[in-house]
């Protein structure tokens, strides 16, 4: 069976600006393999973000495919949306908007459940059941259900984020900075459920990053982007270790400096 | 306060609750609010409140100033009609049309502008000039057409002012909804398959309430004084219904030799238009995420 699960390929994404416009991402093409863990690196308007919205099919690439699982990302009809939620999931930079701040946690859980039963509505019980486990999966106490997302701290909220991506059990996870907007103490917290998920789930997982720290944890293929191209890729430790592309070894000194300052 | 603690509730506190508990501590708006409970309650129990019937008519008694001993509390009219039983049941209506009118245009906006905003692109486009081509309307004159092909109907004004109104109310939930649109908890949405209805009416529409509300509460007193304007220019209710404005425009009438006929209906018009607006000012205090001491 093929390993390759997520297929990006010659994408082109451009932003109309008032001068014109702005090309985001140029023929960047890499495949995820499942089991594995991608990670996408780049300082801010590298493209790295769009790279992700396109990838789920949130934005549509002038140019390029996408396939999940083989098939190309169609967004138009409830048929292919709900196939597309059931396989490929995202986790979002800002943990606290990433819930709807009316709805509690339970209801938030919810969703993706409801919505991927389409008509076939689950019973009430079984929800419940399922709601608790996935609290319970990414290390929340139950009370947490009743809830609302602004009563709760940034990492708990991004730990709600990733027990609702994960509800439908899907393979692909991509997650677009999801510990940048979180105190470092927590970060390594959220970094660590992660792993740990993505060993017992056996999540193939996109990882769009600007921390070199948090990429050296948990990537195992690493792609440098740099004014929407990628400019190096390969195995993380190799270029972690031996940087070839002169950006990289900017990103990789600027890193240096800071773990000094 | 301590709603954010570890330990305060189980329960979970909504937005909805933070935003009322802030409210009860704005004196002007929980005054308004107790106040204008007080003209409802009024205005609502009036017939069986008042001892006369407000279209009873008595030439004996014309134009009596207010005593306590008279039984007409408010006085009377030139018609020797209680200004009282009059005063209240035109509260009914002027209350009714600002409701009513305020509903029609919440229901059109709310959808017309969520979905608007949503949807973006050329269905935006298109529903937002079909708005603009509404406003280039004279309303006055769209009224009085109406008037005078269907002939003069309450329930006309109603639909008249309501269909006006909805058109501020669907470009402010617009401008919500687009940047309500790249939210992330919407992308979420999409992403696990929700439809976009069912993103609109969960995730667009109840994040707008608070603006929507404010805004209910700043629409009533203006439709009610629409309202005010149409009956004082004689298109509004007809006798022998009557309402707050057609009272004060008679009242204007004979405001020389009979203050009491402008006075007491103005009274209770200026009142609920003042107890309205505060309420409004206090809701949008209290729905404004900045003052919440609790942060987020």
């Amino acid at each position: 069976m093929s390993a390759v699960v997520l297929k990006v390929a010659d994408l082109r994404v451009s932003y109309r600006r008032s001068g014109g416009s702005f090309l985001a991402l140029e023929g960047v093409g890499f495949e995820l393999i499942r089991g594995q863990t991608l990670a996408v690196v780049g300082e801010s308007g590298s493209g790295k973000s769009t790279l992700a919205y396109a990838c789920a099919g949130l934005l549509t690439p002038e140019q390029g495919s996408v396939e999940l699982l083989g098939r190309p990302l169609a967004r138009q009809r409830a048929k292919d949306l709900r196939w597309q939620a059931q396989h490929l999931q995202m986790v979002f930079q800002d943990p606290v908007s990433s819930l709807n701040p009316r709805q509690t946690i339970a209801k938030s859980l919810a969703e993706p459940l409801l919505s991927v039963a389409g008509n076939a509505r689950p019973a009430a019980a079984e929800i419940s059941k399922r709601l608790a486990e996935l609290i319970a999966q990414v290390g929340l106490r139950q009370d947490i259900a009743n809830r609302y997302p602004h009563e709760l701290s940034g990492g708990q909220c991004q730990r709600v984020a990733i027990a609702r991506a994960l509800a439908n059990r899907p393979e692909v996870l991509i997650c677009d900075e999801p510990v940048s907007a979180l105190d470092i103490s927590v970060q390594a917290q959220v970094i660590n459920l992660l792993l740990e998920l993505q060993q017992k789930l056996a999540l193939s997982i996109l990882f769009i990053a600007h921390d070199l720290g948090v990429v050296r944890r948990i990537a195992d293929q690493l792609i440098v982007m740099h004014q929407g191209k990628i400019v190096e890729r390969g195995p993380a430790r190799q270029i972690l270790s031996e940087p070839q592309h002169p950006y990289t070894q900017n990103l990789l000194a600027s890193e240096a400096k800071l773990d000094f300052g | 306060m301590n709603g954010g603690g570890i330990n305060a509730t189980v329960g979970g506190r909504s937005l909805w609750q933070n935003a009322g508990e802030r409210l009860r501590r704005n004196k002007a708006a929980m005054f308004s609010l107790w106040l204008l409970l007080v003209f409802v309650v009024l205005v609502v129990a009036g017939p069986w409140l008042a001892q006369h019937d407000y279209t009873q008519t008595n030439l004996s008694l014309g134009s009596t100033a207010p005593s306590l001993a008279g039984g007409h509390w408010f006085g009377t009219d030139a018609l020797g009609r209680d200004v009282l039983a009059r005063t209240l049941a035109g509260g009914r209506i002027s209350l009714l049309v600002g409701l009513v009118a305020t509903l029609v245009s919440l229901l059109i906006g709310v959808f017309w502008g969520a979905v608007a905003g949503y949807c973006g692109g050329r269905v935006d486009a298109l529903m937002m000039r079909f708005v603009d081509l509404l406003y280039a309307m004279p309303f006055m004159f769209f009224v009085i057409l109406l008037m005078v092909v269907f002939g003069r109907n309450i329930l006309l004004i109603f639909v008249a002012i309501g269909a006006i109104n909805w058109l501020d109310m669907a470009r402010i939930v617009r401008g919500q909804t687009i940047s309500l649109r790249h939210r992330e908890f919407i992308q979420a949405a999409t992403l696990m398959g929700a439809g976009t209805l069912t993103i609109i009416v969960r995730h667009v529409i109840p994040n707008l309430l608070g603006v929507v509300v404010v805004y209910v509460t700043l629409t009533i007193p203006q439709v009610m004084l629409v309202e005010s304007f149409l009956s004082y220019l004689g298109l509004g209710v007809q006798e022998p219904f009557t309402s707050w404005g057609a009272l004060v425009n008679q009242g204007a009438l004979e405001m020389e030799t009979a203050p009491w006929l402008l006075g007491f209906p103005a009274l209770f018009l200026a009142g609920t238009l003042f107890c309205f607006n505060f309420i409004g000012d206090g809701l949008r205090d209290a729905l404004d995420v900045k003052s919440d001491e609790d942060g987020w």
